[in-house]
């Protein structure tokens, strides 16, 4: 009986600390799960469904979540395989581009915050124009700036498919930011 | 193909790449976040995320979308285990295989990294390195591996404290001396920042100024909002007048924001709402004094607040409710019923705040819903009432809370509960203090006023 109740005792103590961990992971990344999906081109309605599955299941796997490393390619990987799952399982239709706002014209004296937004939206923009089996690797290498070791670790692809991928999305990214710029005017 | 064979980014989009670094997209809304959260912990089997479920408003939202996505997720699921047993038989261990990896780009998380003790301490001795590597005791010694109180300041009459990186302040005094002052963490020389204050009731601090309320119970004339820099010099009145009965203050990066309970009509009973009361804010150098809401809106005798990036909420004690509105002015909203709401703290997910009257802690999704009833000993009122809760505050994993001493409570003490099975705990207890009352905490400690005997405190978080 002893020992029953102690087994309990730990593996209540056990769930505690997973829950912690699961909510400080959470509290800190859940926008970069939420964007990362949208980036994916996951449906804004199918998008809360989808964040709930990436979070069950890197509590299911918190053991694997090595804190001396930045925990956003290690959850990009997640998020991937359930955008991945949620393409090739559903009936709908990818996001289409255009869920990300245009960037407003950027007025004389605009402040820098201002053109930071606007940078910002001009990438967001941009990625939705990277095809999306080779989004993946343009976002991790990219704008996460991993190395492609380990972004091809993290997508299960070969290291070749990986460099393959990334010539063609940087074309991609490249050509997109010329065509948006010159659709606002901009140099 | 490898590195050398891919041409790299063209320089526009390096530097369009480059300039963004750093920023983020606008965050996901926060009642999707809570939702998330919920429905997270509910399929994990947490205690939190089944209590979460059963209130209700809640409850029927996500249980109707549960319902409506029910039969393709069941397939979902099928397939996605499927198609993982798959992928982990093809690419075996890569996730802990990619650790071992190219580590070019390790940033070591200072927040969950265990830190390094070298040379190995005694644990139970170091008040440094306290029954854990890198435990520190906020100024207190370290006995048996478990971190002691330390007092950090003596005051003559403290108020509601606040903290940043390097300091204590709090307001001192109950009558025309009163002061506002400041104490280094660890404890060291008080310093006066100002002096001859009406009756200082709470101080908020910024990375420039201290802000602090007065109140008056003898008249309305005494009550403002008032500033002085973090290395003292001369008090400017923000709202020098007018604020009947000031109860708490707090600031952002753009706005101080107080609450004014009210003054009560003689004889009035004091269990009623006082007429008068308001939630105010005014710019960081006074200008537009405004009021967020007032009686109309249903605010009464209005306590000790709180703020987040959107909102400001505070406990409506005697309307029985806890409220909300956003910073603008815009959005008001009754969060949930509370039996005598005391003082609030809110986390990303909820509004936490302890009950006056049966010193328990209870908790509503900032979302609004149905209140629950968190830490509590089961017994409704006498001295053992509740857990004795009466200030609190919330980190992402714990919450912390002072119970008063006799005739409030059976013994004064800081307490601490984990967030997670907080449901029924009666919380475990940091540091004991006859008459704890005010607290505030950093990353690491907890810090508080004893109003016994006008002491500072402070103890180490768990």
């Amino acid at each position: 009986v002893v020992s029953v109740a102690a087994d309990a005792a730990a593996k209540s103590t056990d769930d505690s600390d997973r829950h912690s961990r699961l909510r400080a992971i959470f509290e800190r990344d859940f926008d970069y799960v939420w964007h990362s999906l949208r980036r994916l081109g996951v449906h804004a309605r199918d998008r809360e469904d989808l964040a709930q599955d990436v979070f069950v299941h890197v509590y299911r796997r918190l053991e694997d979540y090595d804190t001396s490393r930045p925990s956003r390619p290690w959850l990009f990987a997640f998020v991937f395989r359930c955008a991945s799952d949620w393409r090739r399982l559903a009936w709908q239709r990818v996001e289409p581009i255009g869920d990300y706002p245009e960037p407003a014209a950027s007025a004389p004296g605009a402040d820098e915050a201002l053109a930071r937004k606007q940078d910002r939206d001009l990438v967001e923009r941009a990625i939705q124009h990277v095809a999306l089996e080779r989004r993946g690797v343009f976002i991790l290498h990219e704008i996460e700036e991993c190395p492609m070791k380990e972004v091809a670790s993290l997508l299960g692809i070969p290291l070749f498919t990986a460099y393959s991928k990334l010539r063609v999305a940087r074309e991609e990214f490249e050509a997109a930011v010329r065509r948006l710029q010159a659709r606002k005017g901009k140099p | 193909v490898s590195e050398f064979d891919v041409p790299p980014l063209g320089d526009d989009a390096r530097a369009l790449l480059e300039r963004v670094k750093g920023t983020e997209p606008a965050p996901a809304p926060k009642d999707v976040r809570a939702r998330v959260f919920e429905q997270v912990v509910r399929t994990v089997g947490s205690p939190a995320g089944r209590e979460a479920f059963q209130s209700g408003v809640r409850a029927q939202e996500v249980t109707t979308r549960a319902r409506a996505r029910r039969s393709w997720r069941a397939a979902a699921w099928l397939a996605a285990a499927a198609a993982f047993a798959l992928a982990a038989l093809r690419f075996g261990g890569r996730f802990t295989a990619s650790r071992d990896r190219d580590r070019r780009q390790a940033a070591p998380l200072a927040a969950e990294a265990p830190a390094a003790c070298s040379p190995v301490p005694s644990l139970d001795g170091d008040p440094h390195n306290c029954g854990r590597c890198g435990h520190d005791c906020c100024g207190g010694a370290c006995s048996g591996g478990v971190c002691q109180l330390a007092v950090i300041a003596q005051a003559y009459h403290p108020g509601k404290l606040a903290v940043d990186a390097t300091h204590v302040y709090w307001p001192d005094g109950s009558d025309s001396l009163g002061r506002i002052m400041k104490v280094p963490k660890r404890g060291g020389e008080s310093v006066e920042l100002a002096s001859g204050i009406y009756h200082p009731w709470a101080v908020a601090v910024d990375g420039t100024h201290a802000y602090w309320v007065t109140n008056s119970d003898v008249g309305p004339s005494f009550g403002g909002v008032f500033k002085v820099p973090l290395e003292g010099g001369d008090a400017v009145p923000l709202v020098a007048s007018g604020e009947a009965f000031a109860g708490d203050i707090l600031v952002n990066a753009t706005h101080v924001y107080w609450d004014d309970y009210g003054a009560y009509a003689p004889g009035q009973h004091r269990s009623e709402c006082a007429p008068g009361a308001r939630i105010r804010r005014a710019g960081l150098d006074g200008s537009n004094p405004t009021t967020l809401a007032d009686a109309s809106a249903g605010v009464c005798t209005p306590l000790y607040m709180a703020l987040d990036a959107h909102n400001v909420y505070w406990p409506s004690r005697f309307g029985r409710v806890v409220q909300t509105i956003g910073h603008d002015g815009a959005g008001l909203a009754r969060l949930s019923r509370a039996r005598d709401p005391y003082t609030v703290a809110v986390d990303s997910f909820y509004v936490y705040w302890t009950n006056w009257d049966d010193g328990t802690i209870q908790r509503a999704p900032l979302s609004g819903g149905d209140a629950v009833t968190l830490a509590s000993s089961g017994q409704a009122r006498g001295p053992n009432r509740g857990v004795g809760a009466t200030m609190l505050a919330v980190d992402s994993t714990h919450v912390f809370w002072t119970r008063q001493g006799p005739p409030w409570g059976s013994s004064g003490a800081v307490l601490v509960a984990p967030l997670s099975g907080l449901e029924g705990s009666t919380g475990s207890v940091l540091a004991t203090s006859p008459n704890a009352s005010w607290l505030a905490t950093d990353a690491a400690c907890v810090y508080w006023v004893d109003a016994s005997d006008g002491q500072i405190r402070a103890v180490a978080k768990p």
